[in-house]
């Protein structure tokens, strides 16, 4: 029974978050462009399903849903030699092309007059899968398309598959002030959210990074995945780390020495991180939870000896509430991928410095709101006529405010008590 | 007269020397032409005669009962006995050169026949003793070899060579013999005298019901008693070679049987492969064969020479084999399909099985469970896209009935249910019976059982999360009470401690001990060209795999017993009062609470005991305590924070 996966690419961001996706998807399976699976590749046993259905005896296809308002990143997709690998089906374009104008408000109402042709999709590559585990969705929460009619997808996500997982890669905006979308802010408070409410784990990465590398179909399932990586339900925005990182120049990587330590050291750096989340000295920020995931050709025991030497030398504080460890998964790397590097590592952490993160974005929000600056667009679309006091951007940012103050207060040896305190 | 006497030394007495009750010879008494002087001469001379006879009438009896159904005939009866009368030739050579003397020269005295024949009254009551005590003890086979060599005269050079030709000769066949062996894997021994013998398995296994097993099963010195035997009996198709004790000479070092007997076995396991055997044996014939004709031709038995030999060929085979395992059968390949399935290294595999199967094991067994698993074993195969899979084939699960196992052999009544019972059987072809014994085989199965019992708490407690999740998204849609979400939302902290104790006792296992130990099993595999080496290799991975599962330590296996228990009970409770609008949440809760409190209380007993364990510098236990306290939380924590409970989890109760 294996644990199918569909994916969801919402807007601009998500197509090409996807897109580099499938491509390194393929690659490490030996599949080609074409959706064909290649001579050296027959043989394999890595398990293609998870991702991919097979149409016929050579012909793998990505269960995947490509979404967007606007056709420019599709109809690139479809220009380049990856364009045989999609279902032709699976991809929604809307009628108009006019996109979401970075608009949450538009996105979202968009969503809900398109949500029967879209979710016929859904449910049609649902109904084709033997034993569905969950969603994944790439999309940005900056944008329009990827953070309205995100929100509105993982909302009837929730509604029309209530027993499925839904993790998502969500591109949060770069912190730096000057950004193309003014309404920026607005967009990510509304779609953060969502992402509390209606996601179970979600992947934040800074736009800069966007490169995903990520090997989940190491793993057996999903669940097992996340489910050791978030204790609490809302604990549930990870980081990722990769390291050797792809962007950096060859000649450095290879002085690299690389033991089963220096990539659990290196992996706890946070310039190896994919997100940069502000540093906040007042507050003792600590990982809750690490996983890593180390490719290559390794010698196991270094294991032992690398979590040791972490622990001796403090690289990593951990939450004082409960148990935390690393936990370190062997994977043998791709035999089909040509890399430079000998060894390569993936982290997903949940850190509680994430929190910094949303609360520039509530700072920015703050910012705009008190001007009450650009809001006609939002105010034109039909979510917010029946909502003239704007509850939905009062309630959104009660949520946020309410997810920082769980994340700060998980640094602290109180956090046990912080259930029954918000009961 | 001295013709006479020629006649009774060659065995025939006369009227004038007769032959007495006790079988001995004397001249009769009172004879009036014989000088009393003479008397006791020519009865002296008889004495020969007499011993003659005895050796005539051994002869005879061995050499004709070849074909016979005594106990003491055999092929070595037969070459000990054409060596003796060879050994009298010389005898019988030496008469009729005297008779021919004394008819050429009627003056010769009998003084001159004494003294022609002086060197037999040395070498015949030797051979006379040897063949007393061969008669008495019913010495056969190779025992005769202990027995020429136990009675060798010393300081007679004359006796010394007659019977040292006597031990050439026999030594001939059991290098003969060793050769068939050693060289071809065949027993050339109709009458089983060789100290190397072949036993059907089946007999084999009724005479070992037969003897009370003293030994309990899965105690460490069953297993080193077990490993003792697997290297000196090697299994091949449906017989068994092995040492027979007593017909093995004293001069013969054990391990040095041993060594020949395991050569033999290695010998025959090319045997059984047709288009292997011919060129191997080939190459062996012309390897050793003039090597061991040369050792069979020499006049003295040279140990050292023998034991160079066979460690040569021992060499030679062992490499051969390990050569065929690696290359020709792909013994990596086999290994690592026991590292996926009997230590499930393909988890999704396993994923897929457990839940086809868990919900029949999570009934009490019946009849046709077995055939249910297999079913779900096969499904399971399907639904990961392995059904084709070769190595998967080679795999069976069944159901483990038998009384014995229902009683609960694990002691406690948690160990018994149907979980701790599924066993998974190893279809291995030939050659790998050389690494997988009935022994080897039972001990994969005991790590097997305890990585499902694991890998299924570990799914349920994930299950649960997915669960608590959906629940917590459903809270908005109020399809979920919300006043019961909050009162189970310490729980879902509870039950992020379980996972992670599971969590990282699954990483432990899977890494730290299965990992480790396997990259230095395939290490070993690659650089020892040598099958033995490979077997102790083997049977060290195997030990060590047991061990750092605590399949040993009772009391820390009953622990984690206990607390995978706790876990598991705790996550289908929590799914139970997720899943449902169940009215009587309060005493799930409260079950829930005692559970917890009873898996804080285990899992700081367990810390307890590794780190008093520790003390006795086992590394593993110190890999597994590093990962449960990674974060110190256990060593630091204040007990009051973890027992009896944490104070959240006692307001609970209260309301």
């Amino acid at each position: 029974m294996p644990r199918d996966l569909i994916t969801l690419q919402l807007g601009q961001c998500g197509n090409q978050i996807g897109m580099e996706f499938w491509r390194q998807l393929c690659s490490e399976h030996g599949i080609s462009p074409q959706g064909v699976l290649e001579e050296f590749a027959t043989s394999g046993s890595d398990r293609k399903d998870v991702f991919f259905y097979q149409a016929d005896d050579e012909h793998y296809v990505p269960r995947a849903v490509l979404i967007d308002l606007e056709p420019r990143v599709i109809n690139s997709i479809m220009n380049s030699p990856y364009c045989n690998l999609y279902n032709r089906e699976n991809i929604f374009k809307s009628e108009h092309g006019g996109g979401a104008g970075n608009n949450w408000a538009s996105g979202y109402c968009q969503g809900e007059k398109l949500q029967e042709g879209v979710f016929d999709i859904i449910e049609r590559e649902a109904e084709g899968s033997d034993s569905l585990e969950g969603f994944v969705m790439c999309h940005s929460i900056a944008g329009g398309t990827g953070s309205g009619m995100g929100s509105y997808i993982l909302e009837r996500l929730n509604d029309r598959f209530p027993k499925k997982l839904v993790q998502t890669y969500s591109v949060f905006p770069t912190l730096e002030e000057t950004s193309d979308v003014v309404v920026q802010p607005y967009n990510s408070l509304l779609t953060l959210r969502r992402l509390t409410q209606n996601a179970d784990c979600v992947v934040v990465m800074s736009a800069s990074t966007a490169t995903l590398r990520y090997p989940s179909y190491m793993n057996n399932d999903l669940v097992g995945l996340i489910a050791p990586l978030t204790p609490t339900p809302r604990l549930h925005f990870l980081m990722t780390g990769y390291t050797p990182l792809t962007t950096e120049s060859s000649e450095q990587t290879n002085i690299r020495r690389t033991t089963v330590f220096d990539v659990m050291r290196r992996l706890l750096q946070p310039k190896n991180m994919m997100v940069s989340a502000p540093a906040e000295r007042d507050i003792p920020h600590c990982y809750v939870s690490i996983l890593n995931i180390i490719q290559g050709e390794l010698d196991p025991t270094e294991v032992h000896k690398s979590l040791q030497r972490i622990r001796e030398r403090r690289l990593a504080s951990f939450i004082p509430w409960g148990p935390a460890s690393i936990q370190v998964a062997l994977s043998r790397r791709s035999p089909y991928v040509q890399s430079t590097h000998r060894v390569s590592g993936l982290m997903l952490a949940n850190h509680t410095s994430i929190s910094s993160l949303f609360k520039r974005i509530m700072q920015q929000y703050d910012r705009l709101k008190s001007h009450n600056a650009f809001l006609n667009q939002f105010l034109k679309e039909a979510i917010f006529e029946q909502d003239p006091e704007m509850r939905e951007f009062s309630d959104s940012r009660e949520v946020l405010q309410s997810l920082i103050d769980e994340h700060r207060a998980a640094t602290t040896e109180d956090y046990i008590h912080w259930g029954a305190r918000q009961a | 007269m001295l013709h006479e006497l020629l006649l009774a030394l060659y065995g025939c007495p006369g009227s004038v020397i007769q032959q007495t009750q006790s079988g001995s010879l004397r001249l009769i008494d009172n004879l009036p032409f014989i000088s009393p002087s003479e008397v006791p001469l020519i009865n002296r001379l008889c004495q020969l005669g007499a011993h003659y006879i005895r050796f005539q009438d051994f002869i005879a009896e061995r050499s004709s009962y070849l074909d016979s159904d005594k106990q003491t005939a055999g092929l070595y009866a037969k070459v000990f006995s054409d060596a003796l009368d060879n050994c009298l030739e010389t005898y019988r050579a030496r008469l009729v050169d005297l008779e021919s003397e004394l008819i050429a020269d009627p003056y010769l005295s009998l003084n001159y026949v004494q003294c022609r024949l002086e060197e037999f009254q040395l070498l015949f009551p030797a051979l006379s003793d040897l063949l007393e005590s061969i008669e008495r003890s019913n010495a056969r086979g190779t025992q005769l070899m202990e027995k020429i060599v136990h009675r060798m005269p010393c300081g007679l050079p004359s006796a010394q060579s007659a019977f040292d030709a006597l031990l050439q000769r026999c030594n001939r066949l059991a290098y003969r013999q060793i050769g068939d062996w050693m060289l071809q894997g065949t027993l050339d021994d109709p009458y089983s005298e060789f100290f190397v013998r072949l036993v059907d398995q089946k007999q084999q296994q009724q005479e070992q019901q037969k003897k009370p097993t003293a030994a309990v099963p899965g105690a460490p010195n069953a297993t080193t008693a077990a490993a003792d035997t697997s290297s000196i009996i090697v299994s091949t198709g449906a017989q068994k070679a092995e040492l027979q004790f007593s017909l093995l000479p004293a001069y013969l070092p054990l391990t040095l049987a041993q060594r020949i007997l395991f050569v033999g076995e290695a010998v025959r396991c090319f045997g059984l492969n047709e288009s292997r055997s011919s060129a191997f044996l080939a190459e062996l014939e012309r390897l050793f064969l003039p090597r061991l004709e040369t050792l069979a031709d020499a006049s003295q038995f040279d140990l050292l020479a023998l034991e160079e030999f066979v460690a040569d060929v021992r060499s030679h085979v062992t490499e051969q084999l390990w050569r065929l395992l690696m290359e020709d059968y792909s013994l990596e390949q086999q290994l690592q399909a026991v590292k996926d399935f009997y230590l499930m290294g393909r988890g999704e595999f396993y994923l897929a099985f457990i839940d086809l199967a868990g919900p029949l094991l999570d009934k009490p067994p019946h009849r046709m469970l077995g055939q249910q698993l297999r079913a779900c074993f096969e499904r399971a195969a399907r639904a990961v896209g392995l059904e084709d899979d070769q190595a998967l084939k080679q795999f069976d699960v069944w159901f483990d009935d038998s009384q014995a196992a229902a009683a609960g052999a694990g002691g406690s009544a948690s160990d018994a249910d149907s979980w701790s019972r599924v066993g998974l059987k190893f279809k291995h072809g030939w050659p790998f019976h050389l690494l997988f014994n009935d022994d080897i085989l039972a001990r994969y199965c005991q790590v097997f059982r305890f990585l499902l019992i694991v890998k299924r708490v570990q799914l349920t407690l994930q299950r649960s999360w997915a669960a608590q999740m959906i629940a917590k998204r459903g809270c908005r849609n109020s399809r979920v009470n919300s006043a019961a979400l909050s009162k189970l939302e310490p729980h879902f902290l509870q039950r992020s401690r379980m996972q992670h104790a599971v969590d990282n006792l699954v990483y432990y296992l899977q890494v730290d001990v299965i990992d480790s130990r396997f990259n230095a099993l395939i290490t070993a595999a690659r650089t020892q060209r040598d099958v033995e080496q490979l077997q102790v290799s083997h049977d060290q991975f195997v030990t060590a795999l047991t061990a750092q599962s605590f399949l040993h330590n009772r009391p820390v296996r009953a622990c984690v017993t206990q607390l995978l228990h706790s876990c598991l009970e705790f996550a289908g409770l929590l799914r139970n009062s997720l899943d449902s609008q169940r009215v009587d949440l309060d005493s799930l809760l409260q079950r829930m609470t005692a559970l917890g409190q009873d898996f804080h209380r285990q899992t700081w007993h367990l810390l307890g005991m590794l780190t008093g364990l520790q003390a006795q510098s086992t590394t593993y236990l110190n890999q597994l305590l590093l990962r449960l306290d990674f974060n110190r939380f256990f060593s630091t924590a204040k007990p009051a924070a973890l027992i009896p409970l944490p104070p959240h989890l006692r307001q609970t109760d209260a309301t």
